[in-house]
């Protein structure tokens, strides 16, 4: 049984996963405090530790070709177990979706829009990803490229006109901090823009074809891997050591644009590049979760939980934290741990457990 | 709870549609009895018919040697030409039939005798059923009864007051043919076959409509316009079921795509030569008898910023015009939006000096910044509106007025900010940049203005989110509404902000024209270059 019905092209899966990593450029500044100056080291090492990893994810998706997440550890794990792991999983995109939705409302409330009531801003923005999971992952897959290209060009077109600003000897010492703070920050790079593409394992099931999907999730992870490192040499470049004392560092950075008094407060366009980078991973996220669900429950269709799923995720929004402070030391230290296994232990356990018991041939049995 | 209501709607449709069917089964609601042998019971019975009706005539005559046919001509005399009735029709059956030698013994009761020898109006046809009989006397045409003959001739001997051929009002351009549509459908598909001299350009005819039994014509060329394509049009076509069609809106608002939708995703078109541009895409045309307005489906979003000059004039000028065009939409939709997002959640984004001249214009106004907007907005689109229904003389005054009074009187008495006044203005000329989208530009403009009121700039990023993910949903007859944008086709992108030069255009648009046809229009490499001497030239 496949609940979606769309269908995505493997060209489309690469604009998907770059938006999606593009998604995290603001959720970098938790990293930023705890490796200052060598942040784009640790992105740079992150991305290495993830993609075998994540080249894993494929490898599943390719062994078991049209199921999801849900399927597949039914299918490897047995009925029970493979249940219990799928909640576990569940938790883990109900959660990590409520925090991106927090982190819009927290952008908004601190930076734009400091005197508009919280939970509004979040039941707009969920609203609207609602909107986004009722029309499909493939309409979504449709728009990705505008989302990434839009990213894309804010981040270099405001890289290049702080061109003026930068000053590379910001960057020195090379190996200065001690390596414990390093392992944790590579660590966080590698769960939360990279590790989270665990969620297109409840997409890859989509894929109209299988053939160049490793090529095009390395050409997506590049992107997005690209587009987090410009962010963390301009934001290092620019404000130097001070960059750990701002809430937000690449709003500061914006910020100091000032061209003949004319091209200032580029905030604006940090902001709306980063929402609608945010949304695409939220509605990434939603869908997950809504198709993870009703896979759960033997659904037929998973439009009769956008609605309830999308008001359970306003409420753990907006009271799951007490401050920005809050979410950020949980998510540094506690979110870190509890979604590690999910990422870098089961996928690679099932890739190996479906090898060894030669499961692939059982499925297609078991399909007719 | 959902689930109750869906059901009982469900349940109302189809009960509806029962009540329908009953209703169109009734007993006597159909003529399909066929013509009988005698004159006297056919002309009874149509006369029983058509009893109310003062302007049928009908003419009874002897003719043939001897004068021992019998005949009947009858025809509504306002619609047909009488004096070609006289002279083709009558002429040649009462006074020419009588000259025939002796010899030659002809069987007038025999339709097809008649019909071969004697009738010189092309244009006719063999009737069994009285059904036809009616429809095709209502149509205009004259019908020659015979007695002794289970066959009746409809002869088409119509006259139709047609307007002259014209430049459209809604679309006139400075550059191309200055003829536009008309009201006759005849009239409509030689100006297309003019423009397309091609065997396989094919006009397909549906009646359409229980009572106003309208002539509607697909045209397209067969293989460059897809077959599913057709076939589909045909389908929708075949299933509207209703009294009456009176202009080609009745037909788009019964096939289109998307009926919720606030974009249109059926174009039409007053000019000819638009229309065989997009036939010649590979698209298919819908004709309709009784308006000059001829719709082209598919549609793609971007055919709205597109305008046939564009391709007249050279491309520089063109390509301009057209990311003009785009920025106007864009402008006529957010426009009021931005400014009241600026002015009351964003000031920090203005530069100051700008901000310390809006404060000033906004000291003396009472009204939120919201409302400011909402009612210069309305008041522009009553004028609008009124300033179409109005004769032109009055519309000139009305004009004025709006200008003074609502500019600048409104400002002087301080209830509107002359910066709104800017902005309004800007948006209402902006909106008419774009003609085909003017509806949903409008429609968007409130929607846009309410999400910027409430939230801000968050509310108008989340506005545009949805629009576009909803535009990107949209399919018109197969074709996604937002190609080449979304999905990406680079080779379509080469006529969407940019026009690029005619002699790189050498291909049909891959997701319109067929897949299987020649995907070629023109040869490669017509780029014209100045006459470069031979070797055997230069001497």
């Amino acid at each position: 049984m496949s609940i979606e019905k769309g269908r995505i092209s493997s060209q489309q899966l690469l604009f998907l996963i770059a938006g999606f990593v593009q998604g995290s450029v603001l959720l970098i500044d938790f990293t930023v405090g705890i490796t200052e100056h060598q942040t784009w080291m640790v992105i740079l090492a992150g991305l290495a530790v993830t993609a075998p990893v994540i080249f894993s994810y494929v490898a599943l998706a390719k062994m078991f070709p049209g199921m999801n997440l849900v399927q597949i550890n039914d299918m490897v794990y047995g009925r029970f177990l493979g249940k219990v792991l799928s909640i576990y999983y569940i938790f883990f995109f109900l959660m990590t979706l409520s925090f991106n939705i927090r982190d819009v409302g927290e952008l908004y409330i601190t930076f734009l829009m400091p005197d508009t009531p919280f939970i509004f801003l979040l039941i707009v923005f969920t609203a609207t990803c609602a909107y986004a999971v009722t029309k499909g992952i493939e309409v979504l897959a449709r728009v990705s490229h505008l989302f990434v290209v839009t990213g894309l060009l804010t981040i270099i077109s405001t890289s290049t006109l702080l061109f003026d600003q930068m000053d590379f000897s910001n960057f020195l010492p090379f190996f200065e901090l001690p390596f414990i703070r390093i392992f944790q920050g590579i660590h966080i790079v590698s769960i939360i823009p990279f590790g989270e593409t665990v969620a297109f394992l409840m997409i890859m099931e989509c894929l109209n074809k299988t053939e160049r999907v490793v090529k095009n999730t390395f050409f997506g992870l590049l992107i997005g891997a690209v587009t987090l490192l410009i962010v963390a040499v301009r934001n290092t470049a620019v404000l130097g050591r001070t960059q750990t004392i701002w809430t937000a560092p690449s709003f500061q950075t914006i910020r100091l644009i000032d061209i003949g008094t004319v091209l200032t407060r580029m905030d604006f366009l940090i902001g709306i590049a980063q929402t609608i980078l945010i949304f695409l991973k939220c509605s990434i996220f939603f869908y997950a979760l809504v198709v993870a669900l009703s896979q759960l429950f033997g659904l037929k269709s998973y439009l009769p939980l956008v609605l309830p799923i999308a008001g359970i995720e306003v409420i753990i929004a907006a009271t799951v934290f007490q401050s920005p402070v809050d979410h950020a030391m949980i998510t540094q230290n506690a979110g870190i741990i509890y979604s590690a296994p999910l990422i870098f232990v089961f996928p690679p356990l099932s890739l190996l457990i479906a090898k060894i018991r030669g499961l692939p041939k059982c499925e297609r049995g078991k399909e007719t | 709870m959902f689930g109750y209501i869906l059901k009982k709607i469900r349940y109302f449709s189809l009960k509806n549609k029962n009540e329908y069917m009953l209703q169109n089964t009734k007993p006597g609601k159909n003529n399909s009895e066929p013509i009988s042998p005698y004159l006297e019971k056919n002309l009874e019975v149509i006369k029983g018919i058509l009893r109310d009706c003062s302007d049928l005539t009908i003419h009874e005559f002897n003719f043939g040697r001897d004068r021992r046919f019998k005949g009947a001509l009858i025809f509504i005399n306002s619609m047909v030409d009488k004096e070609g009735i006289h002279k083709n029709i009558l002429q040649p059956l009462m006074y020419d039939a009588l000259l025939l030698q002796d010899n030659v013994d002809m069987d007038f009761t025999k339709i097809d005798t008649i019909r071969k020898n004697f009738i010189s109006i092309t244009d006719n046809l063999k009737v069994t059923l009285l059904s036809d009989l009616l429809d095709n006397l209502l149509a205009g045409a004259s019908i020659l009864l015979i007695n002794g003959s289970k066959e009746a001739l409809a002869i088409k001997s119509g006259k139709r007051e047609s307007r002259s051929i014209e430049e459209p009002g809604t679309e006139a351009v400075v550059r191309g043919p200055r003829e536009g549509f008309v009201e006759n459908v005849k009239v409509n598909i030689a100006l297309i076959r003019r423009k397309i001299k091609d065997t396989d350009l094919c006009v397909e005819k549906f009646v359409i409509g229980e009572k106003s039994k309208t002539d509607v014509y697909i045209v397209y060329i067969k293989n460059v316009a897809n077959p599913k394509l057709v076939e589909e049009i045909r389908r929708r076509l075949k299933r509207i079921k209703t009294d009456a069609i009176l202009e080609s809106g009745y037909i788009e608002q019964f096939i289109e795509d998307s009926p919720y939708s606030i974009f249109p995703t059926i174009s039409n078109s007053e000019k000819p030569d638009k229309v065989a541009a997009k036939i010649l895409e590979g698209r298919a045309a819908i004709l309709v008898d009784g308006t000059p307005f001829v719709l082209v489906v598919p549609m793609v979003f971007v055919e709205s910023f597109q305008s046939v000059e564009d391709y007249y004039a050279r491309p520089y000028l063109a390509s301009i015009m057209r990311v003009i065009r785009f920025l106007s939409y864009i402008i006529s939709t957010l426009g009021p939006a931005i400014y009241v997002a600026l002015t009351v959640f964003h000031q920090e984004l203005i530069p100051t000096q700008l901000l310390i001249s809006i404060a000033e214009g906004r000291e003396r106004v009472p009204f939120p910044a919201i409302l400011e907007a909402f009612l210069m907005i309305f008041t522009f689109d009553i004028l609008r509106e009124a300033g179409v229904r109005l004769p032109k003389a009055v519309g000139q005054t009305v004009g004025i007025v709006g200008a003074l009074v609502l500019g600048q009187a409104s400002v002087e008495a301080g209830l509107i900010s002359p910066i709104m006044v800017i902005v309004v203005s800007t948006t209402a000329i902006a909106s008419f940049a774009v003609p085909a989208q003017t509806d949903s530009g409008t429609i968007l403009r409130y929607i846009y203005l309410a999400l910027a009121g409430i939230a801000g700039g968050f509310g108008i990023i989340m506005g545009l989110l949805a629009t576009l993910l909803h535009l990107a949903s949209l399919r018109s007859f197969g074709i996604p509404y937002l190609w080449p944008i979304v999905p990406l086709d680079f080779t379509g992108l080469k006529d969407v902000f940019i026009r690029m030069p005619l002699w790189t255009m050498s291909k049909r648009p891959k997701a319109i024209v067929w897949e299987n046809y020649d995907s070629y229009n023109q040869s490669p490499g017509l780029m014209p270059s100045p006459y470069k001497k031979d070797k055997s030239d230069s001497k």
